[in-house]
């Protein structure tokens, strides 16, 4: 028995799936960038929406991912699968990293607004730090940092077989973001409906009361910060992949905040919504910055201050809900 | 004897920024609990008041910074009963719509104003000692900034209104139970807040180069020290404020303006993990 | 060996000594109660055997182990239960949900079967939030008790409820006594007291004042003066 909700998403996939045999590869690219920032806010949508916790560190993650990414490839730029093996690295760095400041912020008792004020500290710490590695003496390895300019040129995510080259571009990138967004949807659901998952929204309401059923409920945030560390991470991978660069800006203050808008204007709680809900926004933010620059970012403006107000729930959310009842309307002529 | 000036007033600039760019937001945040990050916009507001009123209107200084101040209040104002009364008790929310505000607000002013406006010139003028030359003006604003938190304190903790603010936003429900227009009370005290953050874009417009963007230079600091100041603000701001301040330029005058910061940040993590209470919760134990 | 024995435990709060070299020991089986005027320090010792508070000095031993550094999960996991004063239940949650929180191991039909003792068997689906004041505080022992552990802690399980809701209470937690866990009750009210009391301690002032048999306090008029604020 097929839900409701759950044919919305088959058609959405679908659509997504049949774009590259309809579209040009620059179309196609477009939409993988669009598709990349999905990780980082359903990361964000599992530490926010179901674990209560508001983290402006999720660029800190994605920086981070992104620059260990680009510092080994670089480094071992002729070895063997290093295109394969280097994000795998710099995403279990980035995933350590998630935990320790997980253990910092939880066991340290540090909570509400406070995280999101120390996570916040981290990111800039990072940005700050990074953007000041200019000098040829600021280099790991082979791999200069190069200051505020960022690094650019690291092998691209993939394989290289004899004389068969696999890697990660085109429509092949695209398929698979597509298919990975699919996966970790798929665990995050899972996730939700997993004792795990009901611990940490219980914990969302009242962490004593948890902690009184006997469950280790810092041990659960911390590693559910790790998770989103993780996805935030897969983000920044395949950013630097998509655009062969990464810079300190990617961890400023305003990337800091958009994960945030995306996600509470798509819809916390709902992993689908936030998913699709990055897509659009992201969308919309490049064509009114392609049409009308100034009046794009006052048009985000106005559209988070109404969500807000008129959808708490998110819109992309609300918006899911209508066109799934409308759809179960036709079904039932 | 000049080395100790010199280390005096660079301390003395960096504490009066780090009080002046938080007194708005110790009221917004600390004491009502809204996450407000148009703050920044807030003090542009107060700050491009103050200048437009100046050149176009050609006003006094006093005078234009005065309306600056009125600018901002009618902002925060029509604010506060459109959107900001429904956040009350929803912090998480807050911070979304107030981005959102902040989009809007500084957007808005590089369309209306471009993308820089004429500035004016700090008043006074700077005087030398040793290598250096100092100014007036800035030099006065360490004691005008100390001046304020002291009214400030006077106010929330002495006055009748301030005892009734702070009474009603701990407690509203009880608050209405006494006869008490709680509405009426939030809406005041934001607009306090408001005319503090217009006062400090008011009191810096003359010493900076006037751009939309010009209050995103207050905001972080203004965030790390009303958090750090703790449930107090009035109690914490001022030993907050300083020990951030002494941090950032002892570094600072160590090696370099980044790695200031860097401590700077790094300060506020470690204060926020082992001081849970801010620099008033300390204040308030060491008096027992 | 008792149960759980605390020993000389002290609490101090700055200046001031909220709890003072109390002792008391809980054995198997009993149903303790825990009196005194408000500020006596019971919801002190309470935390502080719980492992809210830490303690300034003095031990806690549960089954002859020093339980004073272990965490609250910790201390629930070795075979404690606890409901703090206002029903903490998980609003936003179902009842089904809510008590799978409490424990993994029981199925559907235990759960049911457990759950008819406090009339809750036929609303699973229902959100704990949605529950009357009464149902809430019983959902909130039925969490802390589906996973039997040897001994529960309630702090003013009565708070709010009525006369009859207040007896029914004195029977679910005196049929849970006979299956054989051991109860130490924070509480006020004198008519469950009476009706489920088998040892009770008196605090005042942060100190044991008194300990015996229901029947002994009750006839113990140091005990009612320290009630009606005479002595």
């Amino acid at each position: 028995m097929l839900k409701k909700n759950n044919i919305f998403v088959i058609l959405v996939f679908a659509t997504l799936l049949l774009i590259p045999l309809l579209f040009d590869t620059y179309y196609v690219n477009n939409i993988s960038y669009f598709i990349l920032w999905t990780f980082i806010s359903l990361g964000l949508a599992l530490i926010w929406g179901m674990g209560g916790i508001l983290s402006f560190g999720q660029t800190a993650f994605f920086g981070l991912a992104g620059y260990s990414f680009a510092i080994i490839s670089i480094n071992f730029a002729d070895t063997f699968a290093v295109g394969i093996w280097a994000p795998i690295i710099a995403l279990l760095i980035t995933a350590i990293f998630g935990a320790i400041v997980g253990y910092f912020l939880f066991y340290g008792g540090i909570y509400d607004v406070f995280i999101g004020i120390v996570t916040l500290a981290i990111t800039l710490v990072l940005e700050t730090f990074m953007a000041q590695t200019a000098g040829p003496e600021w280099a790991i390895g082979n791999a200069r940092l190069n200051g505020f300019n960022g690094m650019q040129g690291m092998p691209p995510i993939g394989i290289k077989i004899s004389d068969s080259k696999f890697y990660l571009n085109g429509a092949g990138q695209y398929y698979f973001m597509v298919f990975l967004a699919m996966f970790l949807l798929w665990i995050l659901y899972k996730i939700k409906k997993s004792n795990f998952g009901l611990i940490l929204l219980a914990s969302k309401e009242d962490r004593m009361r948890v902690e009184s059923l006997g469950h280790n409920v810092k041990k659960i945030q911390m590693i559910t910060f790790s998770l989103s560390a993780l996805l935030a991470g897969i983000s920044g991978i395949l950013y630097t992949n998509w655009g062969g660069y990464i810079t300190p800006s990617s961890m400023g203050l305003v990337a800091a905040s958009m994960p945030v808008i995306w996600v509470a204007a798509s819809g916390k709680n709902d992993f689908f919504s936030v998913f699709l809900g990055c897509i659009l926004l992201v969308y919309i933010s490049q064509t009114l910055a392609i049409n009308g620059a100034q009046y794009a970012i006052i048009l985000m403006g106005f559209i988070l201050v109404i969500t807000t107000r008129y959808f708490p729930d998110g819109i992309i959310f609300m918006l899911k809900k209508y066109l799934v009842n409308k759809l179960s309307f036709k079904n039932k002529l | 004897m000049i080395f100790l000036f010199n280390l005096f007033y660079q301390f003395g600039d960096a504490l009066s920024f780090l009080l002046l760019a938080a007194i708005g937001l110790a009221v917004i945040f600390g004491m009502m609990k809204i996450i407000n990050l148009a703050h920044g916009e807030f003090i542009t507001i107060g700050a491009y008041g103050t200048v437009v009123s100046a050149k176009i209107l050609n006003l006094p200084l006093p005078l234009a910074m005065m309306t600056g101040v009125l600018v901002t209040v009618i902002f925060g104002y029509v604010l506060e009963r459109i959107i900001i009364r429904h956040l009350y008790g929803r912090p998480l929310d807050s911070v979304v719509a107030t981005w959102g505000i902040s989009l809007i607000v500084s957007q808005s002013f590089l369309v209306l104003f471009g993308p820089s406006f004429e500035g004016l010139k700090t008043p006074f003028s700077n005087f030398q000692l040793g290598e250096y030359s100092y100014s007036q003006y800035r030099l006065l604003l360490i004691f005008i900034s100390i001046l304020i938190l002291v009214l400030l304190y006077v106010f929330f903790l002495k006055s009748n209104f301030g005892t009734l603010a702070r009474a009603t936003i701990e407690n509203p429900k009880i608050a209405a139970t006494l006869g008490v227009k709680v509405d009426k009370v939030y809406m005041v005290t934001f607009c306090i807040g408001s005319a503090l953050a217009g006062l400090t874009g008011a009191i810096y417009a003359p010493t900076m180069t006037i751009v939309p963007s010009i209050g995103q230079a207050f905001i972080v600091s203004a965030f790390v020290t009303v958090v750090t100041a703790g449930a107090s603000p009035f109690i914490g701001l001022i030993p907050a404020a300083s020990f951030l301040s002494l941090i950032q330029t002892s570094v600072t005058f160590y090696y370099h303006a980044t790695i200031g910061i860097l401590a700077l940040l790094f300060s506020v993590i470690l204060i926020i993990r082992f001081l849970p209470n801010g620099f008033s919760g300390l204040l308030i134990k060491l008096k027992k | 060996m008792s149960l759980l024995e605390i020993s000389s435990v002290t609490k101090r709060f700055g200046g001031f000594t909220a709890v003072d070299k109390v002792s008391l020991e809980v054995n198997k089986g009993d149903i303790k109660f825990l009196i005194g005027p408000n500020g006596a320090g019971k919801s002190t010792l309470f935390k502080m055997i719980i492992g809210v508070h830490s303690l300034n000095s003095g031990d806690v031993l549960f089954n002859g182990k020093k339980i004073e550094k272990l965490s609250l999960s910790e201390r629930i996991n070795l075979g404690m239960g606890v409901k703090f004063q206002a029903p903490s239940v998980f609003n936003e949650l179902t009842i089904k949900e809510n008590l799978s929180l409490a424990t993994k191991s029981k199925s559907n039909q235990e759960i049911f079967n457990f759950l008819k003792k406090f009339e809750l068997e036929n609303d699973q689906e229902q959100l704990a939030g949605d529950l009357s004041h009464g149902k809430k505080q019983w959902l909130d022992i039925a969490m802390c008790s589906i996973s039997e552990p040897e001994l529960i802690f309630l702090d003013e399980p009565t708070a709010g409820l009525s006369y009859e809701e207040t007896k029914k209470t004195g029977e679910i937690v005196k049929s849970l006594n006979e299956k054989g866990i051991t109860f130490v009750i924070v509480e006020h009210n004198m008519d469950i007291l009476k009706q489920i009391a088998k040892s009770v301690a008196v605090l005042h002032l942060g100190k044991l004042f008194f300990e015996g048999t229901a029947k002994e306090v009750l006839s113990n008029n140091q005990v009612m003066n320290i009630y009606l604020g005479i002595s």
